[in-house]
Formats: structure tokens, C-alpha cells, sequence
């Protein structure tokens, strides 16, 4: 190596720009041997002769070149090894075995070290094939194992060597093992490269989804700024309930669930918790998503008649509760999952257009891109819902699954009670301090970031406008205007079964069968603003019907109350025996109207006579028409049949069940 | 060679596409950001977030004019570029984005070579790395800020704050944003969304590059040119 080239490399590399190595960690006699190899190097970077290199390292000049070549090979990071080259017995070039391999049948391993390697060097396809087959990711043919076992992939490797010609006396038929053991290191080194691709073939997609993380990069860009960044979700409480609600009055309505949620909305800067919301719904919908952003931006208040089954009605829960400055309070980006409910273009729209902000939907089932959120979950569960014995579990096998549907049945859940423990794990959760804010708490750190002029924060509400419309967000439906005008029925629209008018289409009969655009409060399901689609006039606020306009309720709630109550009013009259206070007609006199009248009896008619007639003989002639009550009746005490003689009983009037 | 990249720029016409109807095209696991540029006033769906980051630093770049999602017809044999912007001087210029850290997966998305041209006239066709994006977090961050304020307040006409940022800008003496949202007549929503689209046009000047804006950030005329 001349001077030219010496100068060359040390141009393109300089020495100072080396890999060093940490000889702290080495002993002390490898320590030397390395301290003395790296100032061979440097003083021959800086043009000393070999000669005197000599005499002051001991190191002759073909020592010094072999470390050279040493130092100067390309390592699997990119760069070249460097000083880490002179650690004593690395090996800085993969191990090639050269001679070849002799061993007896029945022996070990051993003196068989780099076998593989040579194998696949005499069979190229062999380390393709292997490769393939452990790193399989679909089935393709029904033969084909997905993942397969080291111990059957081994078995396909030996079929294939015997296959290719290789006999019984050579590597590796000739030991113990046949090679099972190496083949098996030689596949984990596969995924111990960490290629996503091998992880994602040996355990699956969510192993290879998470192998994304922890890389030591960081994002390309993250949110230090205080309201920067929220992060909506939606967690699925897998109990079986039967919930009970309280209407206006006070009644109580139950509603059976199989599955409820609760969405949540979390600040990413300090991880506080912004706004909750119950979901009682099988499936979140776009409703529960608007309800719990508007629970963030517009702090919840109570009132008289509030009927409001949300969260910090009645207590300063949220942060937005507790201090003023943040009524209103906006973000700049808010991350969402890819659920159904909230990718409703209804919420994105909504969003976009009154919070200003940027709306993020990150890979699909990439739930560590909203860790926090999925932490404060865990929370939730833990502290306030795994506690239901009426739990379906995480699946068939859960311990915890005992007959929920049964247990439901049992377990009654006030809609109240369930309220105020969540509220207790907001404000807990909201209180604890975090290593995550060097022990501060997320209030405690948000409160210190509002009163420091030097801090990211920035108060960015709502215009004031919009916070004193009370529509932050909304609905959009399209309703047709109804009414009519022969009986003087004035123009209206219905809306989630209430009727909703105004002045301006109450007078206005031609507006009956137009179609509105009608945005409805996801809060307070009185305040619906409407225009007409045909010429885009705005027809203003409208007017709920009076009986419900002391009444706070939400468009949700309101839904709710009138589902759950249907329900349970279908069920109630199935068993309401008040059929037996309405008389029927007697027989006597169904039968003179029939024949009286020019028609056939219907079928049903002929059936009810005939029926009477077994039952109770031919009518007699009434003495009066007033019904007598069902105790007047002689009762039987045998059940009567439809050809039994016994309870032949003449009575005037029959009661009988609708 | 496929037009459709995984990474592009989608701008919405009428109602935005779903996000399971734009993942059909583009890859599940490909981040989507829905935006309202304050610049174009109009929606645009960003499928890659380098894309969207790109984005937003051309909100804040005064030499463009407007950006938008190229026309996939202009490239036939060609990666379209991500995001195609055009400068006040009438020039274009195509944006593409990569990344140089991360999985292999993630390296090899995109990648027309460095070398590559549009054969549109006066097009320069730029790589936007996300080790580029990463030196530029704190100017990103404050953008982001800026356009969510005026997006918020975009049908609200600002008069009377521009009348008060104007009135204490003139005498060349900097004010802070504490001092403007402090006002008494002033809607903060509105007079964040004023000192935005003044900055976007570069009436006034704050330093938004190095430093983020906080309330004691300070605002003045801008200098002349």
C-alpha cells in the first residue's frame, strides 16, 4: 500500500471519523492488545513509516495491513467496522467453510461447523426452498402448512437432500440429528434479522404490525403543543346488562344490552381526558361520536328537567368544567380509528367544518398509534366494569364467562351509578401524577402550561358566534314538510318522533311535501335549525313541541328512551289482562247481525260462533244488554274442551280475551 | 409503470370519499388526512402523512401560490408526484415524498430517482424526505396551528380584528399574541384566524421557523421585500 493510496483512504475516511469501541468492557489484557492496534493505525493514518510503527507499537507492516483490511470491511450497518475490528477474535467476514465435511454415521455435530452454509453452496434452490417454506405466508395448496414446525420442515429438508442425490454418508444423513438442530438455528437467524416480512409469516399480522415500533426512529412529526392533537375511540364493554335509565318523570326504563360502549376523547400532550361518553348501542354511531367531541368543546351544565344521561352532568368533571378559559377550547388534529361509526362521513364533515381541525385515520388495526387512548381503556375496565359478574369475557374460555345472559337478568346496572364511577376514574385519572410529565398530573401540567405566557398554549375557542348558537354539533337529516291543508293542519316536520314547526313554514301551506335540510343538536335534540333544499332560504330555529320544551334531552337519549320504551311497552301489553274489562259481543246477538246482514260471516265470525255454541249451548234470549261483569259468570272447574259436555253453562255475556 | 403510488393527494369535489373507499386504492395501512386547506379553500384528502406535512409547510410558503393533486393523465408511464404546487412566479413544482428511515417497506414506497423529471414545462420535481420534515417539525406544528384557526373562523369576515391587528402593527413596534387576543372587541377565534391569513400573505411577520408560537411570540408589519 503506497502513499498515494494511503492518503486516498484516509481522504475518503478519515481515522477521527472511525467507529470506536468501548474498551471499558474489555479485559484489561484485551484492552491493550486493542490500545496498541488502534495507535498502529493512527500513527499509520498520519504517515509514519512502517519502521518506526514498529518500534514503538511492536507491530510489524503486514500486521498493520491485515488490521487495515480488517478495519476498512463494510459492516451489516453500512459503515465500515472500524476500531471495532481490533477487538481480538471478532470475526468481521461470515464463516465459509472451505473443507469439507467428514463425519461417520451416528456421530455429532461437532467438526461440522459451517456445514449449511456449504451445503447451500452445492444446492442454491435448497436455501430458497427452505426460506419459502418457513416463511410462508399463505396456504396456496391444501398441502401446504402455513407455519410449519421446524421438526416437519426438517423432514421436508432431508426428503429434498435424498430427492437431489445426497447420500446416507454425507452431511448431514451421517449425524445424529440429521442437521435438525442447525436448521433450526439457520431459521431463527431468518426472523432474528427482524425483517417485518418474517415476523409477519412466523406470528402473524399483529406481531408484524407491532415489530414497526421501538425501531429507534422517531416519527417523521409529533405534537408537543397543548390541545395540538386528540385522539377519539370507542371501547367495546363486553357485559351483558340490563341497564336502567330514568325518563323526565323519573320512571324508570330498562334497557337489555349484550354490548355497550363508551367513547372517549383524550388531549395526546398531557393524556388528559377531555370528554366521555355512554354509548348504550350495540354499535357506536356517528351520534356518540358528535356527542363526545361536543362534550370537550361545550362544557355540560346542569339545569332543571335535565334529563341528560351523560357523564359530569351535575359534578365539574372534564377540563373544561374546571376552568373557564377552556369553554370552547379547539384542537388542530384529531385522530380517529377506523371503526364504521366513526369514519361516517357525517362526523368528518362536521369536524372539519366547525372545529377547524385536521381529521388523521391512521393504519388500519394500528392501535399503537393511539396507545394512550387504549391505556386509559385499560383503566376504565379495570377500575369500574371487569367487576360485573355478568361479563361475556375476552372469549369461550374466559373464566369469567358464567352464563352472562342469565346473570344479565339478575344484575340491574342504574345508569346513575355506572355514571359516577366513571366520573371517579376521569377525575383519578385526570389527578394522578405520571412519569410520563415528570410526576406532574395532566391537570396540574395543564394548568401550569395556561397561566405560563412562555408555554405552547394557546387559547383557540370556538368563535363566539357559534358558542352562543347552541348547534356545535349537529345532524344533518332531510325531512319533508308535512301537514294538511283540508283539515288545517299546519305545515310541520317530524323528527325523531316530535313534531317541529316555526312561524315562517306554519303560515306557508305551500311548503307542504318540500324537503328540508334540517341540522339537529346532537345535544339538545329542541334546537333544529332547517333550509330549503330548493332554494337554500333558511327557515331559522324551529320550535319543539311544548310539553318537551322545559325538557333537556339529547338526540341520543331521546332515541333511546323511545326505543327501550316501545319495548318494554309491546311486552307490558302482551301481559295486560285489560281485555278482560272490554265485553264482546254475546252470541245471540253476534248471530242475529249476521243474519241479518246480506254477507257470508267471515270465517273468523263463523269460528267465534261456532265456538260459542259448543261451549255454551244455543244462545238463550238476552233480558238486557249491558255486559255483566266476568264474576257474574258461573265458573268452571274444569277446563273446557271443545267437545266436553260438562261445561255446558248458559250464560248472557261472555268475556273474553282480545 | 403503475400511476397509482400509495402515497398521493386527493382533492374532494363535492362530499369527500370515505376512508374504507379511499383505503380500496390506497393500502390499509397507509395514515389518511382529511384537510381544509385555508390556502385553496378547499378539501383535499391526504393518503401518506409525509404527503399532508408537505402540505402544510406550502401553506406557509409564501412563493406558492396554490398546490393541489396532480392529474394522473399528465404522468401515463410515470409516478405521479404526491403533491404538484405552483409558485407566484407561475413556476410548478412536483412534489414527491420518501422515507429514508423505518422498515424496508416504508424506503421503498415511492422513489422515482432523484433524477427524475416531469416533462411538464418548468416543473422541478422535489423529494421531500422524512428526515427533511423532521428538522422542520417546529414550523410544521405552528402551521398546523394557523390553518386550524382560520379554518375555524372562515365564514366569519374578521373585520374588526383586522382593524385592531392593523392599528397596533402599524407604528413598526412588535406586539405579542397575548396583547391581540387580549383585546376587547376582538373574538380570539377570529383574530387567530386574522394574524394567520396575515401571515400566509405576508402582511405581518412572526418568526413561525425556529421557535413555537406561544402568546408571548411577537408579531410586527412585515419588512419590504
Amino acid at each position: 500500500m503506497n502513499m498515494a493510496w494511503r492518503s486516498k483512504l484516509f481522504a475518503v475516511t478519515p481515522i477521527e471519523s472511525w467507529p470506536q469501541l468501548d474498551v471499558s468492557v474489555l479485559s484489561p489484557s484485551d484492552a491493550t492488545r486493542h490500545n496498541m492496534r488502534k495507535a498502529a493505525l493512527t500513527l499509520y493514518a498520519h504517515g509514519v513509516s512502517h519502521k518506526e510503527i514498529e518500534e514503538r507499537t511492536g507491530l510489524p507492516r503486514q500486521e498493520v495491513n491485515r488490521l487495515l483490511r480488517r478495519c476498512t470491511t463494510i459492516s451489516g450497518d453500512g459503515q465500515i467496522l472500524g476500531f471495532r475490528a481490533l477487538t481480538p477474535h471478532k470475526h468481521t467476514v461470515p464463516y465459509v467453510r472451505l473443507a469439507p465435511v467428514v463425519c461417520t454415521k451416528g456421530s455429532g455435530g461437532s467438526g461440522c461447523a459451517g456445514a449449511l452454509g456449504q451445503l447451500f453452496d452445492r444446492f442454491p434452490e435448497l436455501q430458497r426452498f427452505i426460506e419459502r417454506e418457513y416463511l410462508r405466508t399463505n396456504a396456496g395448496k391444501k398441502s401446504h402448512d402455513v407455519r410449519v414446525r421446524i421438526v416437519d420442515l426438517h423432514g421436508m429438508f432431508i426428503n429434498w437432500l435424498k430427492a437431489h442425490g445426497l447420500t446416507e454418508d454425507e452431511w448431514p444423513l451421517n449425524t445424529n440429528n440429521e442437521g435438525e438442530e442447525t436448521l433450526r438455528r439457520y431459521c431463527h437467524s431468518l426472523v432474528d434479522e427482524g425483517a417485518e416480512s418474517a415476523i409477519f409469516a412466523r406470528y402473524g399480522e399483529r406481531a408484524a404490525k407491532r415489530s414497526k415500533l421501538g425501531t429507534g426512529v422517531h416519527r417523521a412529526f409529533s405534537m408537543r403543543r397543548p390541545f395540538s392533537a386528540v385522539q377519539l375511540d370507542f371501547h367495546k364493554v363486553d357485559a351483558a346488562s340490563v341497564i336502567t335509565i330514568e325518563n323526565p318523570d323519573g320512571v324508570e326504563i330498562e334497557v337489555p344490552l349484550a354490548r355497550w360502549h363508551i367513547g372517549l376523547l383524550l388531549e395526546e400532550r398531557f393524556e388528559l381526558i377531555l370528554g366521555v361518553v355512554v354509548a348504550l348501542e350495540i354499535n357506536p354511531t356517528s351520534d356518540s361520536v358528535l356527542e363526545t367531541i361536543e362534550c370537550a368543546l361545550d362544557p355540560i351544565t346542569v339545569g332543571a328537567n335535565n334529563c341528560a344521561l351523560v357523564i359530569g352532568s351535575g359534578n365539574r368533571i372534564f377540563p373544561n368544567q374546571l376552568f373557564e378559559q377552556l369553554n370552547g377550547q379547539c384542537f388542530s388534529v384529531l385522530r380517529m380509528d377506523n371503526g364504521w361509526s366513526n369514519t361516517a362521513m357525517d362526523v368528518i364533515n362536521n369536524v372539519v367544518d366547525v372545529v377547524g381541525c385536521a381529521v388523521n385515520f391512521g393504519p388500519v388495526r394500528a392501535w399503537w398509534g393511539r396507545d394512550a387512548i387504549e391505556r386509559v381503556f385499560g383503566q376504565m375496565e379495570r377500575a369500574s366494569l371487569q367487576r360485573s359478574p355478568s361479563t361475556y369475557g375476552s372469549d369461550v374460555k374466559d373464566s369469567r364467562r358464567k352464563a352472562p345472559g342469565a346473570t344479565a337478568e339478575r344484575l340491574h346496572i342504574n345508569l346513575r351509578d355506572l355514571i359516577r364511577s366513571l366520573e371517579k376514574v376521569i377525575v383519578e385519572h385526570n389527578s394522578t401524577r405520571s412519569e410520563s410529565l415528570t410526576m406532574g398530573s395532566p391537570l396540574a401540567a395543564l394548568e401550569a402550561a395556561m397561566h405560563n405566557p412562555n408555554s405552547m398554549f394557546i387559547p383557540s375557542p370556538l368563535p363566539k358566534v357559534l358558542r352562543d348558537i347552541p348547534l356545535v354539533m349537529y345532524k344533518t337529516l332531510f325531512v319533508t314538510v308535512r301537514g294538511n291543508r283540508k283539515t288545517g293542519e299546519r305545515p310541520y316536520v317530524k323528527i325523531g318522533r316530535w313534531r317541529f314547526t316555526n312561524e315562517r313554514i306554519a303560515y306557508d301551506f305551500s311548503l307542504i311535501g318540500k324537503e328540508l335540510k334540517a341540522y339537529c343538536s346532537i345535544r339538545d335534540a329542541r334546537v333544529v335549525f332547517a333550509t330549503l333544499i330548493e332554494t337554500g332560504e333558511d327557515l331559522g330555529r324551529f320550535v319543539p313541541p311544548r310539553r318537551w320544551s322545559d325538557t333537556l334531552i339529547s338526540y341520543r337519549d331521546r332515541a333511546l328512551f323511545f326505543s327501550a320504551g316501545a319495548n318494554e311497552r309491546r311486552s307490558e301489553r302482551r301481559d295486560r289482562k285489560a281485555s278482560s274489562w272490554l265485553p264482546v259481543e254475546s252470541g245471540h246477538k253476534r248471530r242475529a247481525r249476521v243474519e241479518k246482514s246480506s254477507e257470508k260471516p267471515s270465517a273468523k265470525e263463523a269460528l267465534v260462533m261456532a265456538r260459542q255454541e259448543v261451549q255454551y249451548g244455543s244462545p238463550a234470549t238476552p233480558e238486557s244488554d249491558c255486559p255483566a261483569p266476568a264474576s257474574s259468570a258461573v265458573p268452571s272447574t274444569q277446563p273446557a274442551t271443545r267437545f266436553s259436555l260438562d261445561r255446558v253453562v248458559q250464560i248472557d255475556h261472555v268475556f273474553v280475551q282480545e | 409503470m403503475s400511476n397509482r403510488g400509495r402515497s398521493r393527494t386527493i382533492a374532494v369535489t363535492g362530499q369527500p370519499s370515505a376512508p374504507v373507499t379511499v383505503r380500496k386504492e390506497s393500502g390499509g395501512d397507509i395514515n389518511l388526512w382529511y384537510f381544509h386547506s385555508p390556502k385553496n379553500r378547499r378539501r383535499y384528502v391526504f393518503c401518506g402523512e409525509l404527503v399532508f406535512l408537505v402540505a402544510i409547510l406550502l401553506e406557509a410558503d409564501r412563493e406558492i401560490e396554490s398546490y393541489g393533486a396532480p392529474c394522473a393523465a399528465d404522468y401515463p408511464d410515470k409516478i405521479a408526484p404526491h403533491l404538484l404546487a405552483f409558485r407566484t412566479d407561475g413556476g410548478q413544482v412536483a412534489y414527491f415524498t420518501q422515507y429514508t428511515d423505518g422498515s424496508a417497506r416504508k424506503r421503498s414506497e415511492t422513489g422515482p430517482s432523484s433524477s427524475a423529471k416531469s416533462d411538464l414545462a418548468e416543473t422541478t420535481s422535489i423529494i421531500v424526505t422524512d428526515k427533511v420534515l423532521r428538522d422542520r417539525q417546529v414550523e410544521i406544528e405552528n402551521w398546523i396551528f394557523l390553518c386550524a384557526a382560520m379554518n375555524r373562523a372562515r365564514q366569519l369576515p374578521g373585520y374588526v380584528e383586522s382593524d385592531v391587528l392593523r392599528a397596533l402593527t402599524t407604528d413598526g413596534r412588535p406586539v405579542s399574541f397575548a396583547t391581540l387576543l387580549n383585546q376587547e372587541r376582538v373574538d380570539k377565534a377570529c383574530m387567530l384566524a386574522v394574524i394567520g391569513n396575515s401571515l400566509q400573505r405576508g402582511a405581518i411577520f412572526c418568526d413561525t421557523k425556529s421557535a413555537p408560537l406561544s402568546l408571548s411570540s411577537m408579531i410586527s408589519k412585515a419588512r419590504p421585500s
